[in-house]
């Protein structure tokens, strides 16, 4: 993986403490304004339950007098005294409910007789005759009215209803007398904005309209108070719109808040829009400071990368120029801190190594100079003694051919002379071996590159030195071939290829005195070709093979130290490169690697 | 006697009489309302008590003389329209032409009318579609005891439903009161007519039992208004079991507070003489036994109950719990006369024109789109159609009503009772006391 940069990571640091920051304070702002919002919600229901509450009592007292003016009223009496007959006719009283209901100003007022029959009804007159259902002859305590669940011809209503006994001789009938809990008893009621009260029966079948609630989640609010819990909460989402309802449960009897069986629920319905839109609007501050902090901490970022990556840069940069062999190199110091201090000790050892390079190639170059002096006089001293002795033979020859003066003398020196000047001149002849070899790597020619197959070219090579593979019996070489036919061709001179590849089988077969084994291959990488020669003689000691490639460094007693300097310079010219290795006792392994064509040679390098 | 001088008859006065809003549309078109259409539009001859026909603008008629057989009724003297023109015998065999039937002029008194079908000619003549009128740009005018005023004073025209005004040229002299007029007054009339504003008013029957109770008079008709159930989507079985469930007793003593009576017949008792062979007892065991596999068919069944007809309303809430306690779940829709999707009933008032049973059977049979078998002629054809009818017709009869009418204490009538068994008020016969008179 990448490595991040500075600047990247500096920019994720300070946005992530910015965004970090503005999201605890905009969370912590949030939680505080929900909990203020919701504590607020929680008291503005308690008044208004307990403003329900007050409301429901004084109706409940009003209906109960109003129950009663209706029990003591003559008409009912005419009831009584009717149901007093053998066979009661009430026939004449079924408009009498709703005429008692108007006087009253009570919607629901209905006449039942002691075992349920209803006689007459202002809320449903139809049902005339029928059983009241529910209905138990038991007075209510006096002055008081009871919530209860009352059937009209479109479904049930909660109510508030008063219930008086009229009796008269041994017959009862019974006055139920009421008012439905309705929205108009809600809107009797004094709501803080955003508020609202809804009543639901227990079935919540016929509450659909109460308010746009969902009946599923009406059935969830209704689900705990018929577990017999008093309050129950939940929140909702009516037409994208989120409203916090509490749900209090409301029992059949006097006592209205517990007690009897459930019949249904005041809901308190408190709209989340403000609290929701004072959340939304610190979220959206905060979601805008969090952006002005990430622009900030963008630009702080920006500018701190600047001020202390682009001294790092530049020596970055610096010290690639370095390595690419750009030793004059030197960096701007743009400050006196440790950066700047660091920039002015890069430029001090960039200085200190070009020093030290100038110096080492100085000495290299002496070096060289020394060991070219020492080779140069070595391979010279060497056929110069031989012309030494044969001319102070000769000398001593013609010294003794004229003191003897005779023919065998003179013949003598004739033999003599013959023989030192054929040995002269093949001294003269090494002499100038040796001077060609060295006036041959001096004049390196540049190579003419053509395509060339690079397995017929290793063939050739080695087929030349079949012959001296075989010419000491005793030691013999076998040489092998081992090529890659996707080693195809590559850009090369021939000429230059060959006299390599010669050097190496040379150094090769000098290596094996013993005889042995010559591995020649070649393989195909993705944009390169490898050559390889491979011996299996006495192999060149580490330190040896740092010194390989230099010019007239030679491991032999008779070699010129040219040979792999050589190889060296025709596989540079091939923008190609070589490597060597090697284990002291079981050969080495010469490897070149040339591209297979010098376009991608030059890309390469 | 001073008692006997206050009842003589008063010419002078604006008769109000004051209809509940759903009964306005009984008397807004005299052309078309069986209720003062009469006291407009007169025939040559027709129905009295019992049935008797009467000569009426015919004072009498004889077998005309000729090949063919046509019998010639002699007009009344001094006969007029009501825009006074001369109705003779021309202008008469002209209405009549246009009525439907072949009749010519014989001079200007006698008109010759040819019978066509079987019907009974002299029953035909007293029909109402056989008044006689003259029809002229757009208007049409009568020789009865009335006619109507066309404009009505802005301020009232809210509330007057129809203004009819004393035709002094009638052949019988003109009526007491100088102007009818006939006025809505929302769901109470009887509160118009007891604070003074009407002299006479329609009572919803419900209502009669309480108006009696406080005193006031009242003239009854014969019922001759029958209530039924029309159905939608139910089968004749379904329609018997659900007639079963009705509890006709219960609507009529406690709705209808014992005014007019339970019906499972479609002619009323009076008219028929058979009533009492449809029993009008609940039967919900059997009922209840027919709806037991029916549940799922009439599943969403309503009870469509009319919005502007409080006593329609108050039935159709009792046919719904009667229905569901024979096992149907049953809802009531306030719907208007569209009906609902699925299977339901509907109340409806049909209003009974002849004490004919078999013509008032073909009203019926023509009023619910059911034909009738054919022999109507002998009683017990009447009944078998009536039997056929009954099968047919998608409709349940619930009761039949009477027209009732509470009277002012201005009021007086030169007949015992103005209104005939049909319920037709004869304004004409009326007149008004004066005021301070009356008590």
């Amino acid at each position: 993986m990448k490595a991040m940069s500075f600047s990247t990571r500096l920019l994720l640091l300070l946005s992530t403490t910015v965004l970090g920051t503005v999201a605890l304070v905009t969370w912590a702002a949030s939680e505080s304004a929900a909990h203020s919002f919701d504590t607020l919600d929680a008291q503005r229901t308690t008044a208004l339950v307990a403003q329900f509450r007050a409301e429901f009592a004084r109706r409940g007292a009003e209906v109960a007098e109003r129950a009663e003016s209706i029990a003591t009223s003559s008409e009912v009496l005419q009831v009584a005294v009717e149901a007093n007959r053998p066979q009661p006719d009430y026939a004449r009283f079924f408009g009498l409910a709703e005429r008692l209901a108007a006087t009253q100003r009570l919607p629901l007022v209905e006449l039942v007789t002691a075992d349920g029959t209803i006689i007459s009804s202002a809320q449903w007159p139809a049902r005339f005759g029928y059983q009241k259902e529910g209905f138990r002859a038991e007075p209510e305590r006096t002055g008081t009215a009871v919530l209860t669940r009352e059937a009209l011809p479109d479904g049930h209503t909660l109510a508030l209803l008063g219930k008086r006994p009229v009796t008269v001789g041994e017959t009862t009938v019974w006055v139920l007398a009421g008012r439905p809990l309705n929205q108009e008893f809600l809107d009797t009621l004094v709501l803080p904005e955003g508020m609202r009260v809804l009543l639901v029966t227990a079935s919540g079948a016929d509450d659909a309209a109460s308010g746009g609630l969902p009946n599923d989640d009406l059935t969830a609010l209704l689900a705990p108070l018929r577990r017999g819990a008093l309050l129950a909460s939940r929140t909702v989402n009516i037409k994208g719109s989120e409203e916090q309802f509490n749900a209090i449960a409301l029992h059949a009897g006097a006592e209205e808040f517990g007690g009897g069986e459930l019949l249904g629920a005041l809901l308190v319905g408190s709209s989340r829009a403000e609290r929701n839109a004072m959340l939304a609007r610190l979220r959206r501050e905060g979601a805008l400071f969090a952006g002005a902090g990430f622009l900030l901490a963008l630009t702080i970022s920006f500018w701190l990368a600047r001020r202390v990556t682009r001294p790092l840069e530049e020596l970055a940069a610096g010290a690639r120029a370095v390595s690419a062999g750009h030793w004059e190199t030197r960096v701007q110091v743009h400050s006196q801190d440790e950066v700047g201090q660091l920039a002015e000790d890069f430029n001090r050892m960039t200085a200190q190594l070009a020093e030290q390079r100038d110096r080492l190639v100085q000495s290299e170059r002496v070096a060289a100079w020394r060991e070219l002096a020492r080779r140069l006089a070595h391979e010279l001293k060497n056929p110069l003694f031989p012309l030494q002795i044969t001319v102070e033979n000769l000398q001593r020859a013609r010294a003794l051919a004229s003191e003897g003066s005779s023919a065998q003398a003179t013949a003598q020196f004739e033999e003599v002379f013959e023989e030192s000047t054929s040995t002269l001149l093949a001294e003269l002849a090494n002499l100038k071996t040796i001077i060609g070899r060295f006036s041959d790597f001096a004049r390196m020619p540049p190579p003419e590159m053509q395509r060339v197959e690079v397995n017929e070219l290793l063939r050739e090579s080695l087929r030349l030195f079949d012959a001296q593979f075989d010419a000491n019996p005793e030691a013999p070489i076998r040489a092998t071939l081992a090529l890659d036919d996707a080693a195809g061709s590559i850009d090369a001179d021939p000429e230059l290829l060959r006299r390599a590849l010669r050097n190496l089988l040379l150094n090769a077969i000098d290596a094996m005195p013993e005889g042995g084994e010559i591995l020649v291959g070649s393989r195909r990488e993705r944009d390169s070709v490898l050559l390889s020669v491979t011996d299996t003689g006495t192999g060149i000691a580490p330190e040896e093979a740092a010194r390989l490639f230099t010019p007239y460094y030679t491991t032999r007693r008779h070699g010129t130290g040219l040979g792999l300097a050589i190889v060296q310079s025709v596989v540079a010219d091939h923008k190609g490169r070589i490597r060597v290795s090697s284990e002291a006792g079981a050969g080495t392994t010469f490897i070149l690697e040339l591209p297979l064509t010098q376009q991608a040679g030059e890309d390469a390098h | 006697l001073p008692a006997f001088a206050s009842r003589r008859p008063r010419y002078g006065g604006v008769l109000r009489m004051a209809v509940e809003n759903a009964d306005a549309a009984l008397y807004r078109d005299p052309a078309e309302s069986a209720a003062v259409g009469h006291l407009v539009y007169e025939k040559l001859l027709r129905f009295g008590e019992e049935d008797r026909l009467l000569p009426w603008l015919a004072s009498d008629w004889s077998l005309a003389n000729g090949p063919r057989r046509e019998w010639a009724f002699r007009l009344r003297d001094a006969l007029r329209f009501h825009d006074g023109s001369v109705c003779d015998a021309m202008a008469v065999a002209t209405a009549l032409q246009g009525a439907g039937l072949r009749c010519t002029a014989r001079g200007s008194t006698e008109v010759l009318v040819s019978p066509e079908t079987p019907v009974p000619l002299f029953r035909e003549l007293a029909e109402a579609r056989r008044s006689v009128r003259r029809t002229a740009n757009q208007s049409s005018w009568g020789t009865g005891a009335f006619r109507v005023l066309p404009e009505t004073p802005a301020s009232d025209r809210h509330s007057t439903i129809l203004r009819l005004a004393a035709f002094d040229a009638h052949w019988q002299g003109r009526p007491f009161v100088d102007e009818v007029q006939i006025v809505s007054a929302g769901v109470d009339p009887v509160f118009a007519l007891e604070a003074g504003a009407a002299d006479l008013a329609r009572v919803p029957v419900q209502q009669a039992a309480r108006v009696a109770e406080r005193g006031a008079r009242l003239w009854r008709s014969r019922p001759v208004e029958l209530i039924v159930a029309e159905t939608f989507g139910l089968s004749p079985e379904d329609r018997v079991a659900a007639s079963l469930a009705t509890d006709r007793e219960s609507i009529q003593r406690a709705m209808l507070q014992g005014e007019g009576t339970p019906s499972a017949s479609l002619l009323p008792d009076w008219m028929s003489g058979y009533g009492f062979l449809f029993p009008v007892a609940q039967q919900i065991p059997r009922a209840r036994e027919h709806f037991h596999g029916r549940q799922q068919a009439l599943k969403g069944i309503a009870v469509l109950a009319t919005p502007d007809d409080p006593l329609l309303g108050t039935i159709a809430s009792r046919l719904a719990l009667d229905l569901g306690a024979a096992g149907l779940a049953v809802r009531v829709l306030r719907a208007s006369a569209s009906g609902a999707p699925g299977p339901s009933l509907r109340l409806r008032r049909v209003r009974l024109h002849s004490q004919q049973p078999a013509h008032a059977l073909r009203q019926l049979s023509t009023e619910l789109a059911t034909p009738l078998a054919a022999n109507l002629r002998s009683a017990q054809g009447v009944y078998e159609a009536e039997r056929f009818l009954l099968a047919q017709a998608p409709v349940i009869p619930i009761a039949h009503l009477p027209d009732i009418y509470a009277v002012g204490p201005r009021l007086r009538s030169s007949t015992a009772l103005p209104v005939d068994s049909l319920g037709r008020l004869h304004l004409d016969r009326l007149w008004l006391e004066k005021e301070g008179a009356a008590r």
